[in-house]
């Protein structure tokens, strides 16, 4: 008998011819690869506009100011690992962040992201101010959006009004929380801002349960008392002598006050020129004398 | 009435017996990954972007339904000389709105596959769920089966298949631009000439304005829906696609087919 073999039903003839030119293509590839490897390129980076945008999303505002934002994220994060000649690019990304919040107004995350993880430089600061100002209209009750203007002003700027002004506004939000109470504090006597200084210590006593802890923070409200006194002494001078005094033993020796009242916590007081004010000597002042 | 609803009946079992049908079911489930690699990429907000891109697959593939199930499948009717038969039986009115129902239920049907394939998603990977993506569905089958009567209008004044298409396409993106028009020439309104921003203005109210089916940001911000949009919308959905049908059947019952 003639035995013909039977062709197998899963390797035809056609099926066997696509498996090598699939294994062909895979080859070839691998070449390729080979020859040009994958290189790190520079993005590509523009700023569409607002109209354009909106009319090409047909209506899914939502899902482009998504594509938008997350591209501004992949630019930021990435800087991460990528080599160093590739530099944030902190206007487009501001720029950019901008559109987002224009397209969709209610992206509480791109709002506080500008404040947060896209500051790479201190001028970054003052890129973010407009735009979580612009978030804080939109969310009036939010505390985190005018905290994070405060913390930056206070860490990068060094500007200790503008930190006071936005943490003591963040501090009057519904659900604030207590924890930031400390820095609002440091800010604000920084400031000048004593009064409300009083405020921020009586509300972190209240927060506060252990004792040794709230005799500390009481001798810091003295310690306030007595700023103020003699803040209200230098004023009562220059209203005498047209100009602040040199230093606080003047107001003494003018009869103003009986004597510079003692510090609760062994600290002594001083006369900042500069500032026109009354402070508190100790640590970290070093950069305003 | 009763042969209106066999109609649609046999339009839907036509149409999810195909391979179409199965070629949109993988649609859908690749649609659904990428939503997850793409809210992967988030700050923390995967629910939102899950939603936002999900709602963009629930109008990719309405829109793919009304082109292939709605047109290509009432053109192929006519191309197979099936019209023919069918319409020496039944009335044509009855035919063109047992199509118009029949198509409108595949549209409703994938619309629902994916809304519910988003409130999952989301309800599974934010712990949010979002109800409100089922009224985003109701107002997708509204504006997509406006724009199968257009489609059917047309095809009605005797216009090829790819011409159809595209201008069905193109109302579409009218359609969704009219408030950005609008936006745009009131400044020139007022600086340039006011006839432009009258003109654009009579366009938008007498041409299919779909902006007035646009719940999405509000659904993605949990803002309530105000009941009084949502009956302008149903209405203007309503007497819309009345009208459109109602100009097809006309068209067609004094045509030689």
């Amino acid at each position: 008998m003639n035995h013909r073999p039977q062709p197998l039903p899963f390797f035809s003839r056609p099926i066997i011819f696509a498996l090598c030119c699939w294994l062909m293509a895979v080859s070839l590839n691998y070449a390729n690869r080979s020859i040009y490897p994958p290189r790190i390129e520079e993005e590509l980076q523009f700023i569409p506009e607002e109209t354009v945008v909106d009319f090409l999303s047909l209506d899914h505002r939502g899902f482009a100011a998504d594509l938008l934002f997350i591209k501004v994220l992949l630019h930021s994060g990435s800087l991460t690992w990528k080599p160093n000649r590739f530099q944030f690019n902190n206007e487009w990304s501001y720029q950019m962040i901008d559109l987002v919040t224009n397209i969709d107004s209610k992206y509480y995350s791109a709002y506080l992201f500008s404040g947060m993880g896209l500051l790479h430089k201190h001028e970054d600061v003052h890129r973010s101010i407009p735009i979580i100002q612009k978030g804080m209209a939109i969310f009036p009750d939010s505390w985190e959006l005018p905290f994070w203007i405060g913390l930056n002003a206070y860490l990068y700027l060094e500007d200790d009004a503008l930190a006071s002004e936005y943490l003591w506004k963040a501090a009057h939000k519904p659900d604030a929380p207590s924890s930031f109470l400390s820095l609002l504090l440091s800010a604000i006597t920084k400031g000048g801002n004593f009064q409300q200084g009083l405020w921020v210590l009586e509300n972190m006593i209240k927060h506060e349960k252990k004792p040794t802890i709230q005799i500390i923070y009481k001798k810091r409200i003295a310690r306030l008392h007595n700023l103020i006194d003699l803040q209200k002494a230098a004023e009562i001078y220059r209203s005498h002598y047209e100009d602040f005094p040199e230093n606080l033993e003047k107001l003494v020796e003018t009869g103003i006050i009986l004597q510079i009242p003692r510090d609760p916590m062994g600290r002594a007081y001083r006369w900042n020129k500069v500032k026109k004010r009354v402070e508190c000597e100790g640590p970290g002042r070093e950069r305003d004398r | 009435m009763r042969l209106i609803f066999t109609i649609s009946k046999s339009v839907f079992k036509e149409s999810i017996y195909g391979q179409l049908f199965y070629g949109l079911l993988v649609f859908l489930v690749v649609f659904l990954c990428f939503c997850v690699y793409i809210s992967s990429l988030s700050l923390g907000d995967v629910g939102r972007v899950i939603a936002n891109t999900g709602m963009l697959g629930i109008t990719l593939l309405s829109l793919t339904c009304t082109i292939l199930f709605g047109l290509y499948s009432l053109y192929q009717e006519r191309e197979r000389n099936e019209l023919y038969v069918l319409l020496c039986r039944i009335p044509r009115s009855h035919y063109l709105l047992g199509r118009f129902l029949g198509t409108a239920s595949i549209i409703a049907l994938f619309a629902l596959l994916m809304g519910s394939g988003i409130f999952f998603l989301t309800w599974y990977m934010a712990q949010v769920p979002l109800f409100g993506i089922f009224f985003q569905v109701y107002m997708a089958v509204l504006e997509f089966s406006m724009l199968l009567g257009i489609g059917f209008f047309l095809y009605t004044l005797g216009i090829g298949f790819t011409l159809n298409s595209f201008l069905t396409l193109a109302i579409f993106v009218f359609g969704h631009s009219f408030n950005e028009a609008i936006e745009s020439f009131i400044a020139l309104g007022r600086l340039g000439n006011p006839f432009y921003l009258g003109t654009i203005k009579t366009l938008s109210y007498m041409l299919p304005n779909f902006d007035m089916f646009d719940f999405r940001l509000i659904l993605i911000h949990g803002e309530n829906i105000n009941p009084g949009s949502l009956l302008l919308a149903t209405l203007y959905g309503f007497f819309y696609i009345s009208m459109m049908l109602l100009l097809s059947i006309d068209r067609m019952n004094k045509s030689d087919i």
